[in-house]
């Protein structure tokens, strides 16, 4: 058959209303849910993919998720082979071995039907509050099977032909324990699938099947070339880089390391992980899905801010990833850790080998996540909690001609994420707030700074609380890298002041015991530098004493910047700033 | 002039131009444009009154003894915030909770563009002090208020320079005492300081969005206190006599010394008169479901409004800032006449969100713009008229559109010079028509069952086709499109919006402590409209209250009778308005309650439009090319001023107004009611425009 022929300007208007369309799924995703993980960490996707699977426009609220659906989709009609669907099905899955990243992100895909055919697909994908298991927030650093996770959900249906379901929405939401929020959103998934589903019905009848049809493939067609375009202006080559985690949570004294070389041929690049370290007993492990999904990220945030995100964007790039590796792991090794920790090392891994080819392009490390998850019940309330830390944000990475964003982190969201406020905190969990508030000196010195972390405090006040810790950045190696010449982030501080007054500095990645009136104290991870910090300009770190983010001690020893006080002013001693920055030059 | 005569007037200050409106006692209405003085507006003010008075025929000062009300719409504190002009501001806050301001709850706008800096911040961290105190979240002092500490950091700022001091401490909502406080100690060591208390300004949950609209208050508040106090003495020295009050972003007005206290009620109230324009004149045609479309140069903004009530919101953003006072919900989009069209690296076109501006503007402003923009698509299709345009002012370089498109567009997609101009114009359609939905289908209205109030200069040009694409069939254009806002302000009431926290499960909260915060909000609202000459029985009080399922982030607002609550009606009236908005809802589940919220509205007397006037001639249209889906058509071009109440006719044909053009399609009926504003209908059976599709 020949490809139909459609004008340019319909191309343009069909293309438009397919992203707006997944616009519209996301505000009411975020109108709709009840966990804040929606509604305030915009940890989710919406997408619409055509009747081959292919995926035709998405709005990805966070950047880990950016390239996540497609592979949930295609285990999705691989198990329906396209019988058995019908208008009106609702289907939901979560197995990380079937197309998925870890078990709390759950998809949910309506096909959609028109003059009896499956013309398309209306999918979310979001992060629930709980789906079982032995963890809490979902997050088990003790289980080295998936099955210890939480509820593994192959492809069902949630609704059949419009009907309710009932006997698989008992069987799950017998299986969690956060039930209220749990059964709202995946309802709150659903109503945005259900708003997907007839928003393209409508285009339908407007533009007809051939119309829409010819416009997508030449939408994609040009997407294409459009990621083509900018892959082509990277230098030919193969580029190396590494990166590391902490630990996997079961065997504490190994830092997993990921290796990629990222290889430049012409309009296509290659992403090959051959090399990197063999899968973990413990659940820091990537499936194949998330591996691809973050690389997409990485790549798209050096050179395709402007492009769009489907099918064909997707196409040039290639992923070879060893199974049985830490990056496309086997049934049934634990994945719960790699969307929000594995993520980071993958980034980051990427960033460093495309230092040398596009540095002008590249960015430093982000303060990686290091913080806990608890859950517990709310004495005020009476109610079960489930709480993400998403205010232990660490600051960005420094980039050529730009300062790292404040506690902006971590790379998996990249700032798409709000961090909670400090009233809704102490209103929605059981803990007392004594401090939050940047951290000086946390981002790496650069001729552009790193993003600042940030400190805080906060008291239990509930004799049921049970905490896990969740994250990387502790070791010399893992914390946010600089470049050319930028300094790294801080190390992050994570420790516990019990009643007595001890401290106790708490592991990564493990269960950590905490009583009623325990104190919690972190700082943040800030991000790396860029360039050489004796070749920023003395202004700037100035300010930057002056707003308080660097002490006079830092200015003088990392940026060879000489500040003295006048009464309340302070100002720049050029005379020594131009001796001590000259004296490192010689030396 | 008779000593029976008298003006009402509507001034909106816009950032090109100041739109007049001037009623007078026959109830006609009067339009002036002049251009906006940006280093001191209240000159462009007075030009405008100038030349009102003019109109009505009286020196200045003999005129103004007859005005009796002017209602003043300023975007002085909006600028001042966007070009970060507001005045240097201290911002005082809880002791370990320095940065919660700054931070912006440590979002970046734009996940996958690193080469960005953050939004400059409104308080730099250096006048960030704070004080040890602290409220818990149930309301309980658990540290008092260091007074030496707090002494310290006033003294701080003052050292400093700042001219005004934000306050906001956490939970303050809860238990005002330590803002209180530090307001006495403010007043005995500072007290030439402008000073915005969060207590005062927004007493309601979730620290950053309280604190950054406290901060925008104080930031703004000097530079408003003083623009307000030298136009008041202009106006008093031109011989005004009558109220001047001041538009806000809840499309309310109020008292010029309201608003100096209350500075941030201002910064979204740029097109606040819109929808207040669109409820009169959507009513006085029988219409009260109404989406109203204002599109002018580089912006589109678009609202929804429900039996005669517009929509809020407490989301606002001012150049990155939160703003969570209630302001009128109005989406902007950026398409207008300006908005540029662009091929990708894939060659698929785009038109905006860019914008050539008003300068250089167009390719056929002939003002040196070189990129092909909607307004050159319009020209190019005959929309409008090179000759034609700002009434004829301003003659349009069609030769100069006609390349820029041909050269940028037509040739590298291999399309014809038309369907190019064509494809630009359906783009940005399509790009307003996605705006639309977002504020009607996405919250759960059906934008087909609304007429579409059309405003702006460009907006008539382009509504009957965004109409179409969404199967809106009915249309209302009013014969002051152009200066629409200004038009809304003469019509907005004294309008006042307060809010209290109190939260809990609906049922649990003892009754008497709602009444206790209603009677303090009412006792706060009655005085303010007092001292805005409302007295206590010519004030309208409503009530509501901010509610989600137990658990959700996200409240919504359920409004009430009386302040006496009825558990039960709320919870029903929740669950109704949930299922509408979200398509579920949870029954049985328990329902939480957040903010409670008063408005109080004084009613300010209406101007009475009067009916339009006939003319005795016969309408005499022109003929010109038009192209309508893809076909040249010779179509009627009429004036304005020529066709009569009762004139009804069907397009294709053009009206051509002196500062706006109305676009009437083939298969579209267009009937000029009583007051002289254009309706238009379209056939609801009609097709979809064909697309070209062979296999």
């Amino acid at each position: 058959m020949n490809q139909p022929h459609c004008d340019p300007i319909s191309v343009a208007v069909i293309s438009n209303r397919l992203a707006a369309i997944t616009r519209e799924m996301g505000q009411i995703m975020l109108l709709t849910s009840r966990s804040p993980i929606f509604s305030e960490s915009r940890d989710f996707v919406t997408a619409i993919f055509d009747g081959q699977g292919r995926l035709i426009a998405q709005t990805s609220y966070i950047p880990v998720l950016l390239g996540a659906i497609p592979f949930a989709l295609q285990a999705i009609r691989d198990r329906y082979h396209g019988k058995d669907l019908h208008p009106g099905d609702v289907i939901v899955a979560n197995d990380p071995y079937l197309g998925n990243s870890h078990l709390p992100d759950v998809t949910i895909a309506r096909p959609v039907f028109y003059r009896g055919e499956l013309v398309f697909w209306a999918v979310t994908k979001g992060h629930q509050a709980d789906l079982g298991g032995a963890g809490v927030a979902g997050y088990n650093p003790e289980a080295t099977t998936v099955w210890e996770e939480g509820l593994r959900l192959p492809p069902m249906k949630l609704y059949s032909q419009g009907e309710y379901q009932r006997d698989l929405w008992d069987f799950i939401l017998l299986n969690v324990k956060s039930r209220h929020l749990v059964e709202g959103d995946l309802h709150c998934q659903i109503g945005a699938a259900t708003r997907g589903e007839e928003a393209v019905l409508e285009l339908l009848d407007r533009y007809g099947w051939d119309a829409a049809a010819a416009a997508i493939e030449a939408y994609i067609a040009a997407t294409e070339k459009s990621m083509s375009a900018a892959i082509k202006k990277i230098p030919n080559g193969i580029y190396a880089g590494e990166s590391f985690l902490d630990n996997d949570g079961v065997e504490m004294e190994k830092a997993p390391g990921i290796r990629v070389a990222v290889k430049v041929e012409d309009e296509t690049l290659t992403f090959d992980f051959a090399g990197s370290d063999p899968q973990t007993r413990g659940f820091v492990n990537s499936p194949f899905a998330n591996t691809a999904s973050v690389c997409f990220q990485a790549l798209f945030a050096c050179i395709g801010a402007a492009i769009p995100i489907n099918f064909g964007s997707l196409r040039p790039i290639r992923i070879v990833a060893p199974e049985g590796s830490i990056v496309n792991c086997r049934a049934p090794a634990p994945t719960t850790a790699s969307t929000l920790v594995t993520c980071a090392a993958i980034a980051e891994a990427i960033w460093i080998a495309l230092a040398e080819a596009i540095p002008s392009q590249t960015q430093s490390g982000w303060g990686r996540r290091c913080a806990p998850m608890s859950a517990g019940t709310n004495p005020r309330t009476g109610r079960r909690f489930v709480c993400t830390h998403h205010n232990c944000k660490g600051g960005s990475g420094a980039t050529e001609g730009y300062d790292g964003w404040n506690h902006t982190g971590p790379v998996s969201n990249m700032g798409g994420s709000r961090a909670t406020d400090p009233e809704i905190f102490e209103l929605a969990y059981p803990y007392r707030l004594f401090e939050y508030e940047l951290a000086p000196d946390t981002g790496g010195a650069g001729q552009w700074r790193g993003g600042t972390g940030a400190v805080l405090r906060w008291r239990v006040e509930s004799p049921d609380v049970q905490c896990v810790t969740v994250g990387s950045g502790m070791l010399e190696q893992t914390r946010a890298f600089g470049l050319f010449g930028g300094k790294p982030g801080s190390l992050p501080i994570m420790r516990v002041v019990g009643g007595d007054g001890a401290s106790r500095k708490l592991p990564l990645n493990q269960f950590s015991e905490v009583k009623e009136g325990d104190v919690f104290e972190l700082v943040s991870q800030g991000g790396g530098g860029f360039g050489d910090p004796f070749m920023r300009s003395p202004e700037r770190v100035r300010d930057d004493v002056v707003n308080g983010l660097v002490s006079m001690e830092k200015a003088a020893q990392e940026y060879g910047v000489m500040l003295e006080r006048r009464g309340r002013e302070i100002v720049i001693d050029r005379d020594a700033t131009a001796k001590k920055r000259a004296a490192r030059t010689k030396a | 002039m008779a000593a029976r005569d008298h003006f009402d007037i509507g001034i909106d200050v816009g950032g090109t131009f100041t739109d007049c409106v001037m009623i007078d006692a026959a109830g006609r209405s009067f339009v002036e444009k002049t251009f906006t003085t940006p280093r001191d507006p209240s000159e462009g003010v007075l030009a405008g009154l100038e030349k009102l008075a003019t109109k009505a025929n009286a020196p200045l000062a003999d005129f103004l003894r007859c005005v009796r009300r002017i209602v003043h719409g300023t975007t002085i504190t909006t600028n001042a915030v966007l070009t970060g002009n507001g005045v240097k501001t201290g911002f005082v806050t809880t002791q370990g909770f320095r940065d919660v301001l700054l931070m912006r709850r440590g979002v970046r706008e734009n996940q996958f563009n690193s080469k960005i800096d953050p939004p400059p911040p409104l308080v730099p961290r250096s006048l960030t002090v704070t004080v040890a105190e602290r409220v818990d979240c149930v309301g309980a002092e658990t540290v008092p208020l260091d007074r030496e500490s707090a002494r310290r950091a006033i003294r701080d700022l003052k050292e400093q320079g700042v001219e005004s001091v934000a306050v906001s401490f956490l939970f303050s909502f809860l238990n005002p005492k330590h803002e209180a406080e530090i307001a006495e100690l403010l007043k005995e060591d500072f007290p030439e300081a402008y000073i915005s208390l969060s207590t005062q300004v927004l007493p309601q949950l979730r620290a950053y969005e309280r604190h950054s609209t406290t901060a925008l208050n104080a930031y703004v508040g000097p530079l408003l206190d003083r623009y307000l106090r030298r136009l008041t003495e202009r106006l008093e020295k031109a011989g005004f006599s009558g109220r001047l009050l001041i538009m806000q972003s809840n499309g309310g007005v109020m008292a010029p010394e309201t608003a100096a206290r209350f500075a941030c009620r201002t910064l979204l109230s740029g097109p606040a008169g819109g929808p207040v324009a669109a409820i009169f004149y959507g009513g006085r045609a029988g219409r009260g479901d109404v989406i109203a479309m204002d599109m002018g140069g580089t912006s589109f903004d678009v609202s929804l409004i429900k039996a005669g009530e517009a929509s809020f919101t407490t989301t606002g953003d001012v150049g990155g800032h939160a703003m969570a006072f209630p302001v009128l919900d109005i989406r902007t989009v950026g398409a207008g006449g300006g908005s540029i069209a662009w091929l990708d690296d894939g060659g698929v076109l785009h038109v905006g969100p860019a914008s050539a501006g008003a300068d250089p503007g167009p390719i056929c402003y002939g003002r040196g713009g070189k990129a092909p923009t909607v307004t050159d698509a319009d020209l190019v299709l005959g929309y409008l008229g090179a000759d034609d345009f700002l009434g004829g002012e301003f003659r349009l370089d069609i030769d100069g559109a006609r390349k820029g498109i041909q050269e940028r567009i037509a040739a590298p997609l291999g399309l014809d010079l038309i369907t190019a101009a064509e494809g630009i114009h359906r783009i940005v359609n399509a790009t307003m028509a996605d705006a639309i939905r977002l504020v009607s289908i996405a919250q759960g209205y059906d934008p087909r069952q609304c007429t579409l109030v059309v405003a702006g200069g460009a907006g008539a040009v382009h509504a009957a086709a965004i109409a179409r694409e969404l199967g809106i069939t009915s249309l209302l254009i009013p014969r002051e499109a152009s200066v629409f806002c200004a038009a809304g302000m003469l019509l907005s009431d004294l309008k006042h919006d307060y809010v209290r926290t109190l939260s809990g499960e609906l049922g649990t909260i003892p009754p008497e402590k709602i009444a206790v915060i209603y009677a303090d909000m009412s006792t706060e609202a009655l005085h303010t409209l007092a001292e805005e000459g409302i007295g206590e029985r010519e004030a309208q009080i409503s009530y509501g209250v901010d509610l989600k399922y137990v658990g959700q982030f996200h409240e919504v607002t359920i409004p009430f009778a009386s302040a006496s609550t009825d558990v039960e009606r709320l919870k029903s009236d929740f669950a109704a308005r949930h299922l509408k908005l979200y398509g579920y809802n949870l029954p049985g589940q328990p329902v939480e309650a957040l903010h409670w919220r008063l408005t109080a509205i004084g009613r300010t007397e209406r101007p009475r439009f009067a009916r339009a006037a006939s003319v005795s001639s016969k309408p005499a249209p022109t003929k010109r090319d038009v192209v309508f889906d893809g076909r040249k058509t010779s179509t009627d071009v009429y004036r304005g001023g020529e066709l009569n109440p009762g004139a009804s006719f069907e397009g294709p044909a053009i009206i051509e107004e002196p500062t706006t053009t109305i676009v009437i399609p083939p298969a579209c009926r267009l009937a000029v009611n009583e007051f002289g504003d254009y309706e238009l209908t379209l056939a609801s059976e009609q097709a979809a425009p064909t697309i070209a599709a062979a296999s």
